[in-house]
């Protein structure tokens, strides 16, 4: 029996949907003048608790909301909401990701119109997050002072797709004899360039250059956003 | 497992690995990189600029009949 070969060409991204709505989501955020930012690392690096401390800090200037993805619960959501900024958890089940299809379903839930912050905070995963885009200003990495300095050469696709590293539980690092250097050179080797700020969130130590890098970031962007309002009206 | 009992039985699932390029500022050369050291292998600059490698595409479906 002849066997004939047929060869189909077909080039298709496999994330492509998800690029496709998170250029959506992008567009949307820059119109509408939101600044929004992503948090992903571990779990147990300590995501809440910092943007918990961000919301606090940022809420008597600015109006800030927040999306939690989690597996299963809604606790994240819940302590968060005690800071007084709308909070809206994404459960996402088994999927251990969020993708961009989840954030555009749950900003509908959640009054966006005149927001100044939006945060994101990610499953509590350093592999699949790196692969999706969620029309973010900014990713943040955040690894702390107790998982080791080389988490970044262990995870170099997440530290690599990111615009920022922050250090968290800086508190604990003598505790843990945290070498700081040789953590700035792990990010340094996988990721050129990106800046890195130590924090605490528990004391409070280095916030304020956080909260001050989040505002200088926002200026950049939101002129084009007012002028783009002006223009509606 | 998935394929088992399905007219794609005997099919091959073949991954092609598309190697991590970088592109160096200093000496203008784009070159391939292990993931853990983004440093230009020719000149040592340390640089972040991918060119390929990041790709996630089904490219071809290869049929007999």
């Amino acid at each position: 029996m002849n066997t004939q070969t047929r060869l189909v060409e077909v080039r298709t991204k496999i994330l492509k949907h998800n690029d496709i709505v998170a250029r959506q989501l992008r567009q949307q955020f820059a119109e509408r003048g939101i600044f929004v930012v992503s948090l992903v690392s571990s779990p147990g690096t300590g995501k809440t608790m910092f943007l918990e401390q961000t919301l606090k800090q940022l809420q008597p200037e600015f109006r800030t909301a927040a999306l939690v993805g989690d597996l299963a619960t809604d606790n994240d959501a819940r302590r968060l909401a005690r800071v007084g900024a709308p909070v809206k958890q994404i459960v996402t089940g088994t999927v251990c990701h969020l993708e961009a299809q989840m954030v555009q379903d749950a900003l509908a839930e959640l009054p966006t119109h005149d927001l100044d912050f939006l945060f994101i905070e990610n499953v509590g995963n350093l592999v699949c997050p790196a692969s999706y885009d969620l029309g973010e200003t900014l990713r943040v990495v955040l690894f702390s002072v107790t998982e080791g300095e080389d988490k970044p050469l262990k995870y170099p696709t997440i530290f690599n797709t990111a615009d920022l590293a922050v250090i968290t539980k800086m508190d604990l690092a003598a505790a843990v004899e945290f070498d700081l250097d040789a953590a700035q050179h792990s990010v340094q080797v996988v990721r050129p360039g990106m800046e890195i700020l130590e924090v605490s969130a528990k004391t409070g130590a280095g916030m304020n250059d956080w909260i001050e890098l989040l505002k200088e970031r926002r200026r950049h962007i939101v002129p084009q956003a007012e002028i783009l309002e002006i223009n509606v009206i | 497992m998935a394929r088992e009992g399905s007219a794609a039985e005997t099919a091959e699932l073949i991954f092609e690995e598309v190697p991590l390029v970088v592109h160096c500022p200093s000496c203008n050369v784009d070159s391939t990189v292990e993931i853990q050291s983004f440093v230009c292998p020719i000149c040592g600059t340390p640089t972040g600029e991918i060119i390929s490698g990041r790709e996630l595409e089904v490219t071809a479906l290869e049929l007999e009949s």
